[in-house]
């Protein structure tokens, strides 16, 4: 069986990223590299994941000049102090560390920097045995979560083939050899394609993360009288509260502005926030 | 316990307002029984994310005639001051040589966290020596899970029905029971009518368990296997 013919998901599955890894250098030195190792490049697909290139990443850095003999497992990545979570997909966790807007007028920091790390693997911060074996056990269960949101059931996923199973996991766990990549993506969507068309049924619910960025203020007051009070303010954005409207020091505030920073700007003098809720126009 | 109970409305499933009504309810009766020290967490920032905690200390038992495995568990209940000795491991591949080996304990950090995917809490837990390193992936089998539990969590997911995965709240790295037959068995438990009828859950004309005795329901069938036994006095 192929995979049909889909620009957009052919498109996605190609999409790659221009890497740069680097050694860390005090680990090099540690592990007896006598010279300073050139950076090893590798355009890596976006829905890859970093496991799959460790083999080929270690196998240069040990080439080149590093005395390591431990297991793949061992090895891990950072950007900027922070270990990679390589249970992400690639693109994914480009786009969450470089913060990069797409709609921007800089170009984007490509090739992309990452450290390569062969000590030390941070336990408290990253899930161990970064493996081949790891990732596909980490990848078939957010299938299968996937599948328990759409359908209430991981049926479908449990009830794949031996043969399905592998051709799934093969497609992708292949797609970062560029030679074979029609191959690739046709051994994945074929069975892939099965699972996300459900049957041709309307999904229960639709799978989906969202990934907030660490310093972001979650409240807005938009959010708060929403919450407060549901029946006045459906929803926390400002057009459609039309006939309630906030007062505050005979100011109606924009809905969007931060709790935070209304409660440290706007208060009064003894601290609290008044808020005066008016109804009609 | 005679408070009212409530009832699920798609039972097994729980909704998140659910789980926090029948994790609380769990607080409150775990205050009852000697010895636990459940905690309910808020989330720093978002409101109704809120997970149970609780640290216990467990003893391991090395065993180390036994080259097949070599480390064997006794669970104990263990809060600071009382060490009661919950159960005898009965494996009859194991040599009994508790009496010669030194006493080993570790650190367990339990979370009852609920899942927006599976809609049903979730049993995540990290385990540490006492000098605080995190144990590895093969000392978690060899150290906390049952010995007479060990093939059934083997050949239950993919790779075993124990895995890593990022805690939802802390996003750091914990161990995990896989939820995905959590509601198959928590409608099982309802399906077989005579051997639960005397339990105070169990509503015979609703088929359910109520929100309040979910989680010791639940609990009492899934943690065991990582060394979290529910007292009995739970169910008085």
């Amino acid at each position: 069986m192929t995979a049909p013919q889909n620009p957009i998901t052919r498109a996605i599955w190609d999409g790659t990223l221009p890497i740069k890894f680097s050694l860390d250098g005090t680990e090099a030195a540690e592990l007896g590299a006598k010279i300073l190792v050139e950076p090893y490049f590798i355009e890596a697909p976006r829905c890859s994941y970093f496991p799959l290139l460790t083999s080929q990443i270690r196998k240069y850095f040990v080439d080149m000049a590093l005395n390591f003999i431990g297991d793949d497992a061992e090895i891990w990545y950072d950007v900027d102090g922070i270990p990679l979570k390589w249970h992400y997909p690639i693109g994914l966790l480009f786009d969450l560390h470089t913060g990069y807007r797409p709609d921007s007028n800089s170009p984007p920091p490509l090739p992309w920097p990452v450290t390569v790390h062969f000590k030390n693997f941070p336990l408290d911060k990253l899930i161990r045995a970064q493996a081949i074996d790891a990732t596909q056990d980490f990848f078939m269960s957010m299938i299968k979560e996937a599948d328990f949101l759409r359908n209430g059931s991981t049926k479908k996923v449990m009830n794949l083939s031996k043969n399905d199973q592998t051709q799934l996991w093969d497609g992708l766990w292949s797609s970062s050899s560029q030679k074979y990549r029609t191959e690739n993506y046709d051994r994945f969507w074929s069975v892939n394609y099965r699972l996300v068309i459900n049957d041709g049924q309307s999904p229960r619910h639709i799978p989906l993360r969202i990934y907030l960025p660490d310093n972001c203020n979650p409240l807005t007051l938009g959010e708060v009288l929403h919450q407060i009070l549901p029946d006045l303010f459906p929803s926390s954005l400002p057009t459609e509260n039309a006939f309630a409207a906030p007062v505050i020091h005979g100011v109606i505030p924009q809905l969007n502005i931060p709790i935070i920073w209304a409660s440290q700007n706007l208060c009064y003098p003894d601290n609290f926030l008044h808020i005066v809720v008016l109804l009609g126009t | 316990m005679s408070n009212t109970q409530t009832y699920p409305k798609q039972y097994p499933f729980l909704t998140r307002q659910e789980f926090e009504v029948a994790a609380k309810s769990f607080l409150e009766q775990s205050k009852n029984v000697v010895g636990e020290g459940w905690i309910w967490i808020e989330h720093e920032k978002l409101k109704g994310f809120g997970y149970l905690s609780r640290k216990m200390i467990i003893q391991k038992v090395n065993d180390s005639s036994n080259e097949f495995k070599n480390e064997d568990i006794t669970p104990l209940t263990t809060d600071d001051e009382q060490f009661d000795q919950i159960e005898e491991v009965e494996d009859p591949g194991v040599l009994n040589t508790s009496l010669e080996t030194a006493v080993e304990y570790l650190i367990v950090d339990y979370h009852i966290i609920y899942s927006t995917s599976y809609k049903v809490p979730v049993l995540y837990f990290n385990a540490y020596h006492n000098d605080g390193t995190p144990l590895t992936n093969d000392e978690i089998y060899s150290c906390l899970i049952q010995p007479s539990r060990l093939e059934d969590i083997k050949i239950a997911g993919f790779h075993g029905g124990i895995s890593q995965q990022d805690h939802p709240t802390l996003l750091i790295p914990f161990y995990y029971l896989h939820p995905c037959e959590t509601a198959t068995l928590m409608k099982s438990i309802v399906d077989i009518p005579r051997s639960t009828k005397s339990n105070s859950d169990y509503n015979i004309l609703q088929n359910k368990i109520s929100i309040e005795g979910y989680v010791r329901s639940w609990l009492s069938l899934v943690g065991n296997v990582v060394g979290l036994k529910i007292e009995i006095d739970y169910f008085l």
